[in-house]
């Protein structure tokens, strides 16, 4: 089988504004321009880029959420298109950044995690593997019953979790994860996605501002600007030795960290 | 005396008890952190201060600013308070920031108001301070309207607003998180910078313990409304007393410990 | 709790023309239609409760009657808008973005339009009615729920949940069943209790104007109108007619406020 799980080939994003907007408007926003990524099976590969950097518009197309102005993403020799893709589903999941929104107001965690066993028409009974979801993230089972806005923002990473482990999934994108926790909720979530990383077989990729994050979970860096990857390889490379002036800017900015 | 000195503090809505007791001083020309995670109170307790709590909320408890009592003030009065004696930059920079005037209006607003300076000399004032916290072409930054800037940018503009009447007190709640960890710094180069020249006292609030470790010497710890720790920023990250702090401290060194095992090159 | 209070009052106030169109259907102290010239302008007494309009005939029993035209026109016209403007409100949204752009063009081209318009035409055609009039102003409804439904799917649609949802396979049916209707519910049910103030308004003026409820029917709004003429000589009169759609109105908005209040999720007690 292939090593890699997911590719983007050259892909390049850009954002029209105004009326009917046609290619010939050259008013647009480059979000993406021209980023080649292979995620090998079993890595733990972090995308590091400040705010603007396309970190999270990459994260979109890899999810098929946005489809690339030209290049594209590949997934078991297969190239994405419009139409919807059970498989890919199955095997690519994620987990977004505001656990505030990513839950809809009016749906119960049971439900929550519900809909992705039903839609993608997973085998077995679904209210025990529901059950079975909760355990694994460490959450009373009494939760099922609640909404979002009543639970902790640890507690709604945690039913986040729960719902993109539900199809049993290859791979899992974390678009910036922590940003909204606390720094002891967040290194309980980051011991948590480690845990289960291993306990599933995930391969992870995780989008994050934030290096330290990186260098607590990942293996592997690509490192975002402008829409470009800059910099790419393993943490240990990249992070001791890096090559491109903004990597090096981006470690400088948190020297004051290692002077603790 | 103290310059600020908070007695009892005590915040709720109702009969929610959101800052329980608190209690501490500032010295003129100290720093003095305020670490807490959301819902410790942190916020609250500085909004408490300088008298912007909605009127849903119960204050008990005395807050005296160069021995004058603030609490229980009406909003006229604390106007006066604000801005001139008292300066204060939030965490959003798009959401303090009016869309509609000019940067050098916003910066000259408050030596106008509490009539420090003609409108002219406030706008040549502001020109400076805009020079002052490092925003880069002065004359032209004036003229530009806050949409036109970086968020890092935005944030020097609010802390030039907060800093336009030298206050002898600022107090910059959780500044630096919303933006860039490039651009973090610059900005707290900008607050260490500005409060040096002037002699402002600071106050720092933040959750993020290293930001706040590298701004201020006292630090203390907030939570779940309550202080838990007081101390020296060395006695806080050497020997650190609460159980609460002790996980916020070893989070921190842990994460620092690891930054530094990536960073160092393979010929060390 | 808030919300039932709410709910009860609104109820309680709309109960007035639900009663009257109910016990109307079966008795009424006179018949609304009947004239007695010489009783014209009486005031309100043991046999004429509400006293007697210009022709003699029973404010009471017209009333009552007349409860019946404007409740059918509220609800059925205010039915009409909701459903056909949340249908072409979420289609809008869904639609690819240049036909979006056409099409909340051409929608905010016919919101200009006002219902007299289509009253007219479909009176031209069909001859004036209570039904005519219905339909006029449902199609008018429709037009501001659709572009206020369009602009409330496009929100969820852009949510951090919808896209949640999408990779958990859900298509695009299921993310309308799920996510956007039970979101613009609340919504739907503020507009449409607005809406009824302005079918019953509307559906006044039609009827005045011959376009809608024609005489001798007896409809509130038209009372309402018709007695503008006599405000000067028995200004009572007005009053009724005013009284009872005020009541109406206010009923529908605090049943569609309660009804909102008892769907929304967040008011319930947080239990953390």
């Amino acid at each position: 089988m292939n090593n890699v799980i997911l590719s983007a080939q050259q892909v390049s994003k850009t954002f029209h504004r105004g009326w009917l907007a046609t290619s010939r408007n050259a008013k647009g926003v480059e979000a993406l321009a021209g980023v080649s990524l292979d995620i090998t099976r079993g890595e733990h590969l972090g995308i590091l880029g400040q705010s603007g950097s396309g970190k999270t518009t990459l994260a979109r197309v890899l999810l098929n959420l946005e489809a690339p102005t030209s290049g594209s993403v590949v997934f078991e020799g297969e190239p994405l298109s419009k139409e919807s893709n059970k498989q890919f589903r199955r095997n690519v999941q994620a987990v977004f950044q505001d656990p505030a929104s990513s839950f809809n107001p009016r749906m119960r965690v049971a439900d929550i995690i519900r809909e992705p066993l039903h839609a993608l028409e997973i085998d077995g009974d679904h209210d025990s593997r529901i059950d079975e979801l909760l355990s694994q993230v460490d959450l009373e089972l009494q939760l099922r019953d609640r909404y979002a806005h009543q639970l902790s923002g640890g507690q709604r990473q945690r039913v986040a979790l729960a719902r993109a482990l539900a199809p049993r999934p290859q791979l899992l994108i974390a678009d910036e994860p922590f940003s909204a926790l606390d720094v002891l909720t967040r290194d309980e979530i980051v011991s948590l996605l480690k845990r289960l990383a291993s306990e599933n077989n995930l391969t992870l990729v995780v989008i994050s501002h934030d290096l330290s994050v990186v260098v607590q979970l990942c293996d592997h860096v690509a490192v975002m600007k402008d829409g470009l990857i800059v910099e790419n390889g393993t943490v240990r490379e990249v992070f001791s030795t890096p090559r491109n002036p903004f990597t090096v800017e981006l470690l400088q900015a948190v020297q004051y960290l290692l002077n603790d | 005396m103290s310059l600020l000195e908070v007695n009892n503090l005590s915040v709720s809505f109702g009969e929610h008890h959101v800052v329980r007791d608190v209690s501490f001083a500032v010295q003129p020309g100290e720093q003095l952190g305020i670490i807490g995670e959301s819902g410790s109170g942190k916020s609250l307790s500085m909004l408490a201060i300088m008298g912007l709590l909605p009127d849903s909320a119960t204050v008990s408890g005395s807050v005296r600013f160069d021995g004058e009592e603030l609490l229980q003030r009406t909003d006229a009065e604390m106007s006066k308070f604000r801005g001139k004696h008292i300066g204060m930059v939030f965490q959003d920079p798009l959401a303090s920031l009016n869309p509609l005037m000019t940067i050098g209006k916003q910066v000259a607003q408050p030596l106008i108001n509490h009539k420090i300076a003609s409108r002219k000399a406030a706008r040549l004032r502001a020109a400076e301070l805009c020079s002052l916290v490092g925003l880069p072409e002065p004359q032209r930054m004036v003229e530009s309207y806050p949409h036109q800037l970086s968020g890092g940018q935005r944030q020097r503009v609010g802390l030039a607003i907060a800093l336009a009447c030298s206050p002898s007190l600022l107090i910059a709640d959780e500044p630096t998180t919303a933006l860039d960890v490039t651009v973090q710094q610059e900005v707290l180069q900008a607050i260490r910078g500005l409060a040096a020249a002037q002699g402002t006292s600071l106050i720092f609030v933040s959750h993020d313990l290293p930001v706040v470790a590298s701004m201020v010497n006292h630090v203390l710890v907030l939570h779940e409304g309550a202080v838990v720790e007081n101390t020296s920023k060395d006695q806080l990250l050497r020997a650190p007393q609460h159980p609460h702090t002790q996980h916020i401290v070893a989070s921190a060194k842990q994460s620092s410990a690891l930054l530094r095992q990536a960073t160092q090159s393979s010929a060390q | 709790m808030k919300q039932n209070r709410t709910l009860v009052a609104g109820f309680a106030f709309v109960a007035f023309s639900v009663l009257s169109t109910l016990v109307g259907w079966l008795w009424t102290p006179y018949d609304p239609l009947e004239m007695n010239p010489d009783v014209s302008f009486a005031r309100p007494s043991m046999s004429h409760l509400l006293g007697t309009d210009v022709f003699g005939r029973d404010v009471l029993s017209n009333i009552m009657i007349g409860a019946r035209s404007t409740l059918v026109v509220a609800l059925v016209s205010v039915l009409i808008g909701v459903v056909l403007g949340s249908v072409v409100g979420v289609a809008t949204a869904l639609a690819p973005a240049k036909v979006r752009q056409l099409s909340a063009f051409g929608i905010d081209i016919v919101l200009a339009l006002p219902s007299v318009l289509f009253a007219i035409v479909l009176a031209a055609v069909y001859g004036a009615s209570t039904l005519t009039a219905t339909i006029a102003i449902g199609i008018a409804l429709s037009t501001a729920i659709a572009q206020v439904t369009r602009r409330e799917t496009s929100q969820v649609l852009r949510s951090d949940y919808v896209a949640a949802a999408k990779v958990s396979g859900s298509g695009t049916w299921q993310i309308i069943r799920l996510h956007v209707l039970p979101n613009i519910l609340p919504s739907l049910l503020v507009q449409a209790s607005g809406a009824v103030a302005i079918a019953i308004l509307a559906e006044s003026t039609l009827s005045y104007l011959g376009l809608g409820t024609t005489p001798p029917t007896p409809s509130w709004g038209r009372m309402l109108a018709e007695s503008q003429k006599y405000l000067l000589v028995d200004p009572i009169v007005a009053l009724w007619p005013g009284l009872v759609i005020v009541l109406t109105v206010l009923g529908f908005n605090l049943i569609g406020d309660g009804l909102r209040l008892s769907l929304d999720p967040t008011m319930k007690r947080d239990a953390k």
